[in-house]
């Protein structure tokens, strides 16, 4: 039952750990990628199953192959590993500080209310690990929150101005960078041909005209 | 481009319908060449006298020296060959001789020549050495080992096992007491026990 | 409180199919794969042989029929060279998640329809008796999740070709996977138009709405899309350049040996079963029936795995039948071909589908 959402979000959490403390930034990147991995699952089980799709596909797939591509060739050296003095004890401190905080206002009923979170309407839901029931059928509000559906519609209807502005931006950034990588090449550059002729003079006199028939 | 590319898989579809044109050796076999040069044969005149007259000229003109001839003189009363000499002892060495025909091409009495036979393998080298008993024709069963397209067979090899020669070839220092009756026997050793047909001068070439 | 099992577990089977089924499922998934992957490298050899006018394996059990069974003990038996400097976990971790992606895939992919087993069917569900799903899990999206994990199974390829530590190895791994993250989205884009046609993701639903007529026929250049996309996919001739002999040695496993080997070996097979799995789902009508008289519910639903087979097979047939024919890509034309050719083309078919589906609707 909860036992999948402890695992997957227990290796969320250890490989989120991996990212920081890896000293191969590879593995960090990987391991970045085992953490998106076990979010998706944590999806899957809360029966978002679209996001856990385009969780994969976007940000495993895509997003961290990217990453992956570069880190790799790039070739970053290995770090040295982390030593345990004041500043990691601060830095430490701050992020369970952090997390604790968070636990504890979760577990509180600090949770979004209204339109922005469908299932309150089924079961009670102040309180999401306890109290929360929801309809499984396929016309249950909650299956659809996650469902192509309802994403499609929204994205097309009510948003559909931050989608378009959104692929401009993907489109303009693309262009961007085909601009920014194009080899330039100096028009009163020399072609190969005069460039060999430079360096051999002797090309020239042994020259042959071949006629092709 | 579609239109290229079905093409190209109509071509490939039609080839794939065809009949495939290997030889399922060993249990089929190619035919050989009328002038295929295999594994060796002394021949025979047709009354039973040998050809070879132990004149070396085959192992003279060998360019690896894979030949051994040991003449003798002929018994007036029991000759052996038409001549004052003949061979007595005549070894090739099956695996230094590189097939290329010289020593038929040198004899003056066409007593050497080679045939069809080319699956010659062993596991032992000392019977790679050939002897005159496989060499040499049988008789009188000769049409065998005569170029004709039948699939029969030539030379010694079809009698059974050689009698024993006195002693071994002075090129190949072996040990003593090796049984040298060298060529590999059909039938050992999964050596097919037939010998390849020769094609006739009239047959097509095979495909 | 939680109410039941199956509330959380609605997602996949494990609900209503209960653990024994979905272990014996997975069991007869992994056996089938593995065993049709080895099969196909049979196939394989034996179509190549057959255009190459010679018979193919012929020689260990009949017909060559054990000749995977003499590869695979090969395989166990070779020695693992691996070199000196390679990255030790990486190196393992490429065989194992091309392998297990290219399993897992396949969990999601409905072989027959519906099947009450002691029940009748009544509309979309079984009245009375159990209801043997075909497929291992189920997700309402099960086309994107095969997409997700097969594009997950990237991953093999490029660490792999950086574990190896060799500069080969590293730049066909690299071209491998550029070449695969280029063509998913030609393969999305060409299955959108049908999924737009069944109006669901769910694969056994696409089937179901093809129940007058296959979407091939609706959806001709969608179909050669995804084929041609799929042939990139999963680095099938003519798109095999990083794994080509002539060119990169063997590209991202030139440093693999044995098993590791064929574990590559046996996702890249498994890879093109599933590809061809997905084009008959979506295009060729899945488990319905080519002759209509042979129904796909007789024997239980077998008729119909029968008739899945038999389309996969075909397809599968005229994909190694394209890798003896056509010669391969240069590298750069490739990348080109996907996205220059492929992705406005799969946006073309699905403009032209929606305006079509759109002014019907309307």
């Amino acid at each position: 039952m909860t036992g999948i959402i402890w695992v997957a979000g227990g290796l969320a959490a250890l490989s989120a750990l991996g990212v920081v403390f890896s000293p191969q930034p590879l593995y960090s990147a990987l391991s970045l990628v085992l953490s998106i991995g076990a979010l998706a699952v944590i999806f899957l089980v809360l029966n978002a199953q679209f996001l856990f799709v385009v969780q994969l596909i976007v940000y495993a797939g895509a997003v961290m192959v990217l990453f992956v591509f570069i880190i790799a060739l790039l070739s970053p050296d290995r770090e040295e590993r982390f030593r345990v003095d004041a500043r990691f004890a601060i830095g430490v401190t701050f992020a369970v500080g952090v997390t604790v905080a968070m636990l504890l206002a979760a577990r509180n009923g600090i949770t979004f209310n209204g339109n922005g979170f469908r299932a309150q309407q089924i079961g009670q839901a102040s309180d999401p690990y306890h109290g929360f029931a929801f309809d499984q059928s396929d016309n249950g509000l909650v299956n659809t929150a996650g469902n192509v559906q309802s994403v499609g519609g929204q994205l097309f209807t009510t948003f559909l101005l931050p989608f378009e502005i959104t692929s401009m931006l993907l489109l303009v950034s693309a262009i961007g960078a085909v601009y920014l990588t194009r080899r330039r090449r100096d028009p009163n550059a020399p072609v190969r041909r005069e460039r060999a002729l430079a360096r051999e003079p002797q090309l020239e006199e042994d020259r042959i005209e071949v006629e092709v028939r | 481009m579609l239109i290229e590319i079905a093409k190209g898989m109509a071509h490939t579809l039609r080839v794939m319908l065809r009949k495939p044109i290997t030889v399922q050796w060993p249990e089929e076999q190619k035919p050989v060449a009328p002038r295929h040069r295999g594994r060796h044969i002394l021949h025979r005149y047709d009354n039973g006298m040998e050809k070879c007259i132990g004149c070396e000229l085959c192992a003279a003109a060998c360019p690896v020296g894979c030949i051994y001839v040991g003449a003798a003189e002929n018994d007036p009363a029991n000759p052996v060959s038409p001549g004052e000499r003949y061979a007595e002892r005549y070894e090739i060495n099956l695996l230094r001789c590189i097939y290329c025909g010289y020593c038929a091409e040198a004899c003056p009495t066409e007593a050497i020549t080679l045939g069809p036979r080319f699956e010659l393998a062993d596991y032992r080298k000392e019977r790679l050495v050939a002897t005159k008993e496989d060499l040499l024709e049988a008789w009188p069963n000769m049409a065998q080992s005569r170029r004709s397209p039948s699939d029969h067979g030539a030379g010694a090899d079809q009698t059974g096992r050689a009698s024993e020669v006195p002693g071994l070839s002075p090129r190949v220092a072996w040990e003593d007491g090796i049984d040298s009756s060298a060529s590999p026997r059909p039938g050992e050793y999964g050596i097919p026990s037939h010998v390849p047909r020769v094609i006739s001068p009239d047959e097509a070439e095979p495909r | 409180m939680i109410a039941s099992f199956s509330d959380i577990f609605s997602v996949g089977r494990l609900g209503t199919d209960g653990i024994v089924v979905i272990l014996v499922k997975s069991v007869v998934i992994v056996l089938a794969l593995a065993t049709a992957a080895a099969y196909l490298t049979l196939a394989e050899r034996k179509i190549a042989a057959r255009v190459q006018l010679r018979i193919g394996p012929n020689r260990v059990g009949p017909m060559g029929l054990l000749q995977p069974a003499a590869d695979a003990v090969k395989l166990l038996f070779k020695e693992n060279a691996a070199p000196g400097g390679r990255d030790k976990l990486l190196y393992l971790a490429g065989p194992a998640i091309a392998g297990g992606a290219a399993i897992f895939a396949f969990a999601a992919i409905p072989v027959s329809g519906l099947t009450c087993v002691g029940g009748q069917t009544s509309g979309s569900g079984c009245a009375g008796g159990y209801a043997l799903h075909w497929d291992l899990i189920h997700v309402n999206v099960s086309l994107l999740f095969v997409l997700a994990v097969t594009s997950v199974g990237v991953y093999s390829l490029f660490l792999g070709g950086y574990a190896a530590n060799s500069k080969y190895s590293l730049l066909g791994g690299l071209r491998s996977s550029a070449q695969l993250i280029s063509y998913e989205m030609a393969v999305a884009f060409a299955l959108i138009g049908a999924v737009i046609l069944a109006g669901s993701l769910d694969l056994e639903k696409i089937v179901l709405m093809q129940h007058d007529v296959w979407f091939v026929v609706l959806q001709p250049m969608a179909f050669l899309l995804y084929f041609t996309a799929a042939l990139a996919e999963t680095n099938r001739l003519p798109f095999d350049l990083p794994e080509a002999e002539t060119e990169l040695v063997a590209g991202y496993h030139t440093e693999y040996s044995s098993m590791r080997f064929g574990f590559y070996f046996l996702g890249e097979y498994i890879n093109m079963v599933t590809v061809c799995s997905i084009a008959t789902l979506v295009f060729l009508g899945g488990w319905l029936p080519l002759l209509p008289f042979i129904h796909s519910d007789w024997l239980g639903g077998l008729v119909g795995v029968g008739w899945f087979l038999a389309k996969v097979g075909a397809l599968l047939f005229v994909m190694m039948w394209l890798r003896w024919t056509l010669p391969r890509f240069r590298y750069d034309r490739l990348m080109s071909f996907g996205w220059k050719v492929l992705l406005p083309l799969g946006l073309v078919n699905i403009v032209i589908t929606g305006a079509i589906v759109g002014l019907r609707a309307s």
